[in-house]
C-alpha cells in the first residue's frame, strides 16, 4: 500500500471520528454564526442581532452576527449555501435572495430556499402603494384607469431590476392590463429621493417606511397589497377590495443550510419561536417597525413555494432576463 | 423663536457630560482611523455599529458623526506624510500636500488641514442649522437631467487638475469610468465586466478601488527608493508649524470657498465629500493666478479640499435629517442607528425628534472643535510617524489595508481586489499616469451613465430634456464654457511658442 493511501486511510478515519463526535456532542457546544447579507445597521441587521441576541441568551452560547454584504444579499446566502450543515451558521434570508433572484442570475451557487432548510420565518410586511399629494389620484382605480387609457405614461420607480419591489409591480400592471415604464434605482433610498422629487409617479414601500412618508403630507397611500388591512394604515383598502388581487410583501426568515441535522433544526425552530414570542424581542421589533411574525413551518414552508412559483411565472411573462 | 429654543435644546443636550465623551470617543476613533490608510468611515463605523445597540439613540448618532467625520480630519494626515489617502476623500490632499511635506514643511501642510477643515467643518454645520429644510427641498428639485449636467460639470472642470500631459489625464479618467462600469448594469441588469464572479456584481467597491491604487501602489514605488528623500523628521514642534504671512493670505480665500463648494455637493445625495473635494481644488486651481505652483505644495491647493470634504461632510446630513434618506452607505448605516431604537426617519424627523436632531448638530460643532484642539498637539506626534523605519511602517500599512478592505464586507474576493488595483496603479506611476482623476472617473463615470439614462428613460428618449430643465440648460452652459476657455487658453499658450520657433 502506498504512503498516500495510507495517508489518505488516516485522513478518512480522523474525518468520521469527527464526524462522530460531533454527532455526539450537545448542541449547541459553541457559538452559533448568523449571517446577516447586508451591512450593519440595516433593518435586517437589527432583527438578526435581536433574535440573535435572544437566542444567546437562551443556550448560553454566543450567537455571532457576520455581515456578509453584497449583490442584493445573495452573496451572504451563497456562503451559508455553501457552509457546513451543522447548525452553527445560519442565515438571516430575505426573499429576494430566496424567491426572486433564482429565476434572475443564473450563477447564483444556490437554488434560492432549495438550498436551505427553514428555521421559521421573523417578519412580513406588505407593500403599500404611494402617490404624491401633489396628484389627483384618490383611488387604486384612477391610477389604472389612467394608465390603461394613457400607455407608457406613467412612472414608477423600484429600489433596482429584479427586486421584490419590481416584481410585485410587474404582476400588479399585468393583471390591471395597464402598461407603464420602469425607472430602476440604485436601492430604496434613491427611488424614494425621486419619489418625493417628483420624478416618478407612483412606488411601493413597507409600511414603517411609508407611514412618515404619509403623516408629513408628502405621499398618499392608495392600497395596501395584501389580504386583510394593516391596522397601522387606518382605513387604507387593499388592492383586492379596489378589485385587483395582487398580493406582495417582503420578508425575512432563519435559515439552514441543507442537509442540516433534524434534531438541531428542530431545536434551533423551538428556539426562534421562544424568541419571537418574548416580550422584549416583540417590543423592540415594532420600535424598529417590523410585525414579529411567527408562523408554522409547514404554512412558511407552502408561503415559499408559492411565491417561488409565483415570481416564476412574472419573470417568464414580463421577460425580466439578467444573464 | 423656534430656532433659538432648539438650538439651546440641542447644545444643553450636546454638552451633557455623557454625550460629550462620546462625541470625543467618537472624534477620536475617527481621526485614528482616518489616518490609518484602508480604515475608513465605513469600516469604522460598521465594526463599531454592534456598540450602538447599548447607546440611547442620540449618544449613538453623537458617536457615529464623530466617526465620520473624524476619518476626513485624521484621513489628511496620511495624505501629506506618505502620500496615501487615509481615506477616498482626501485623495486630493496628496497633491500639494505631500509636495509641502516633502519640502520639510510636514507641519504647516497638518496645520493648514487643520485649521481648514474647521473652517469647512464650521461653515457645514452652520448651513445645516439655519437652512437644512430649505436646502433638502432644492436638492429634492434635482431631477436626473440636473444631475447628469452636474457630473458632467465636475469631470470636466476637474478631470485636468493633475499636472503634465492633459491626454494622460484623459486616459486615467477614461480608465477610471471603464473600472466603475463593472457590475450589474442597473437598468437591464445585463452583466458588464464581472467575468461571472457573483462578487462583481455589484461593481468594485470604492474602498479596495482607492485602497489599491493609492496605497499599495504608493508602497510597491516606495520600496525601490527608501533612501530617497526621507522626509526630515527633526523639523517637529510649534516653532516650525508656524505659516508664512503669504501663505496665511493666500489660504483664508480657497478655505471659504472650498467650504461653500462642499456644502453644495455634500448636499446632494450620492456625490458627497470625495467629488466636493476634486470640485474643490480644480475650481482654486483654475481662479489662482499662478496655476502653476499646483501640485508642487501650493496652499490653497491644500486648504480648498480639506475645507470642502469637511463642510460636505456636514451638509451629508440635510438629506439624511431633513428628508429621513440617506445621501451615501455611510449615512444610511447612521440612520440604522436611529432605526434600532424605534426613530422611523422621514422628512419629519426634525419636527418629530427635535432633540435627537438637534443635540446631533451641535455636537458636530463640539466635536470639530475637540478635532481642531486636539490636532495641534498632535501634529508633532503624527510627523514622528516618519521616523518609524520604513521595513515596519509600510508592512503594517499593507496589513491595515488588507484588513480594513475585509472587513466591511468580510469578503476575501475584495482583499484580491485591492492587489490587483495595487498593480495596475503602480503601473500606472511607472508610466506617468495621474491617478487622482482615475478616482475622478471611477466616481463619477457610473453616476453620470446612471442619470443620463434614466433622464432619457423619463423623458421617453428626447434629448431637450437637458436644455428645457433652467437647472441643466445653465449647468451645461458653463460647462460648455470652462470647455471653450479651456481650448482657448491652450490655444493662446501654444501660440506664442511656435512663433518663436522660427526664430
Amino acid at each position: 500500500m502506498s504512503i498516500s493511501k495510507l495517508r489518505a486511510i488516516a485522513l478518512g478515519a480522523v474525518a468520521a471520528l469527527a464526524a462522530t463526535v460531533a454527532f455526539a456532542e450537545d448542541y449547541p457546544s459553541h457559538p452559533i454564526t448568523l449571517v446577516v447579507p447586508f451591512q450593519a445597521g440595516g433593518p435586517t441587521d437589527a432583527a438578526g442581532r435581536l433574535i440573535g441576541d435572544a437566542i444567546s441568551s437562551r443556550i448560553g452560547q454566543p450567537v455571532v452576527v457576520q455581515n456578509v454584504a453584497g449583490a442584493g444579499s445573495t452573496i451572504g446566502a451563497a456562503r451559508v449555501a455553501e457552509a457546513e450543515p451543522d447548525g452553527y451558521t445560519l442565515l438571516m434570508a430575505t426573499s429576494t435572495a430566496m424567491v426572486v433572484a433564482p429565476h434572475i442570475y443564473n450563477n447564483l451557487g444556490f437554488d434560492g430556499y432549495r438550498s436551505f432548510d427553514p428555521i421559521g420565518l421573523v417578519t412580513q410586511a406588505p407593500f403599500v402603494l404611494l402617490v404624491s399629494t401633489d396628484s389627483d389620484y384618490e383611488t387604486l382605480g384612477d391610477l389604472m384607469d389612467y394608465g390603461r387609457a394613457n400607455p407608457d405614461a406613467l412612472n414608477y420607480a423600484t429600489p433596482g431590476v429584479g427586486t421584490v419591489q419590481h416584481l410585485a409591480m410587474e404582476m400588479l400592471i399585468a393583471k390591471a392590463d395597464v402598461k407603464a415604464v420602469h425607472i430602476p434605482f440604485k436601492g430604496t433610498s434613491a427611488a424614494r429621493t425621486a419619489f418625493l422629487g417628483g420624478e416618478v409617479d407612483y412606488m411601493i414601500e413597507t409600511p414603517n417606511a411609508a407611514v412618515p412618508l404619509i403623516e408629513s403630507g408628502k405621499a398618499r397611500a392608495l392600497a395596501v397589497l395584501s389580504a386583510d388591512r394593516v391596522d397601522s394604515l387606518g382605513d387604507l383598502p387593499t388592492a383586492k377590495e379596489q378589485g385587483l388581487d395582487v398580493e406582495a410583501r417582503s420578508w425575512f426568515a432563519v435559515m439552514a443550510p441543507k442537509g442540516t441535522p433534524e434534531d438541531r433544526i428542530d431545536t434551533l425552530r423551538g428556539l426562534l419561536d421562544e424568541a419571537l414570542a418574548d416580550e422584549e424581542v416583540d417590543a423592540k421589533m415594532k420600535a424598529s417597525g417590523f410585525v414579529p411574525s411567527p408562523t408554522p413551518t409547514a404554512e412558511f414552508e407552502s408561503m415559499l413555494e408559492t411565491e417561488y412559483n409565483n415570481f416564476k411565472t412574472v419573470v417568464e411573462s414580463a421577460g425580466i432576463t439578467l444573464q | 423663536m423656534d430656532l433659538l429654543q432648539n438650538f439651546a435644546l440641542g447644545l444643553s443636550v450636546a454638552l451633557d457630560p455623557v454625550n460629550l465623551l462620546y462625541c470625543l470617543i467618537g472624534v477620536f476613533a475617527g481621526m485614528f482611523v482616518g489616518v490609518i490608510p484602508g480604515i475608513g468611515p465605513m469600516t469604522a463605523i460598521s465594526v463599531l455599529f454592534p456598540l450602538t445597540f447599548y447607546l440611547p439613540p442620540t449618544t449613538a448618532m453623537i458617536m457615529l458623526a464623530g466617526i465620520w467625520y473624524g476619518t476626513t480630519y485624521g484621513g489628511s494626515v496620511a495624505s501629506i506624510l506618505l502620500n496615501i489617502p487615509g481615506t477616498a476623500s482626501n485623495a486630493v490632499t496628496c497633491l500639494d500636500g505631500h509636495p509641502m511635506a516633502k519640502s520639510g514643511r510636514a507641519s504647516v501642510a497638518l496645520l493648514f488641514t487643520a485649521v481648514s477643515s474647521f473652517v469647512g467643518g464650521t461653515l457645514g454645520t452652520l448651513l445645516l442649522m439655519f437652512f437644512a429644510p430649505f436646502i433638502a427641498d432644492v436638492a429634492l428639485s434635482f431631477g436626473s437631467a440636473e444631475y447628469f449636467a452636474l457630473m458632467l460639470l465636475g469631470i470636466v472642470a476637474a478631470s485636468t487638475i493633475s499636472e503634465g500631459s492633459a491626454s494622460k489625464g484623459l486616459a486615467a479618467v477614461a480608465l477610471g469610468i471603464l473600472i466603475g462600469c463593472v457590475g450589474l448594469d442597473i437598468y437591464t441588469g445585463a452583466p458588464r465586466l464581472t467575468f461571472g464572479r457573483l462578487e462583481l456584481a455589484e461593481g468594485v467597491g470604492l474602498i479596495p478601488f482607492a485602497m489599491g491604487v493609492f496605497g499599495v501602489a504608493e508602497v510597491i514605488a516606495s520600496i525601490g527608493n527608501v533612501r530617497e528623500a526621507r522626509l526630515n523628521s527633526s523639523t517637529v514642534g510649534f516653532r516650525h508649524m508656524k505659516p508664512t504671512r503669504d501663505e496665511m493670505r493666500r489660504s483664508w480665500k480657497p478655505m471659504l470657498r472650498g467650504s461653500g463648494i462642499g456644502a453644495f455637493f455634500g448636499t446632494l445625495p450620492g456625490t458627497g465629500p470625495i467629488v466636493a473635494a476634486f470640485m474643490a481644488y480644480a475650481i482654486e486651481k483654475r481662479v489662482s493666478k499662478t496655476p502653476e505652483r499646483f501640485g508642487k505644495g501650493a496652499v490653497e491647493g491644500l486648504a480648498a479640499p480639506e475645507a470642502s470634504n469637511n463642510s460636505a461632510d456636514m451638509t451629508a446630513f440635510i438629506p439624511t435629517l431633513a428628508l429621513g434618506i440617506p445621501g451615501s452607505p455611510t449615512m444610511a448605516l447612521m440612520l440604522g442607528a436611529l432605526i434600532i431604537h424605534g426613530i422611523t426617519p422621514g422628512p419629519s424627523l426634525m419636527t418629530d425628534e427635535p432633540e435627537v436632531v438637534w443635540a446631533l448638530v451641535l455636537s458636530f460643532w463640539v466635536g470639530n472643535l475637540i478635532l481642531l484642539v486636539m490636532n495641534i498637539p498632535l501634529i508633532g506626534l503624527w510627523v514622528r510617524m516618519l521616523t518609524i523605519p520604513y521595513r515596519w511602517l509600510f508592512p503594517t500599512i499593507l496589513a491595515f489595508i488588507c484588513l480594513g478592505t475585509y472587513a466591511v464586507n468580510t469578503s476575501s474576493f475584495d482583499v484580491w481586489l485591492v492587489l490587483v488595483f495595487g498593480l495596475i496603479g503602480y503601473g500606472m506611476r511607472q508610466l506617468g499616469f495621474p491617478i487622482a482623476p482615475m478616482l475622478l472617473g471611477f466616481v463619477l463615470g457610473p453616476m453620470m451613465e446612471e442619470q443620463f439614462r434614466r433622464a432619457m428613460l423619463l423623458s421617453r428618449g428626447d434629448l431637450m430634456v437637458f436644455a428645457e430643465r433652467p437647472i441643466s440648460a445653465t449647468v451645461l452652459a458653463i460647462t460648455a464654457a470652462i470647455l471653450a476657455w479651456s481650448v482657448w487658453s491652450a490655444l493662446k499658450r501654444s501660440k506664442p511658442l511656435a512663433d518663436e520657433q522660427p526664430e
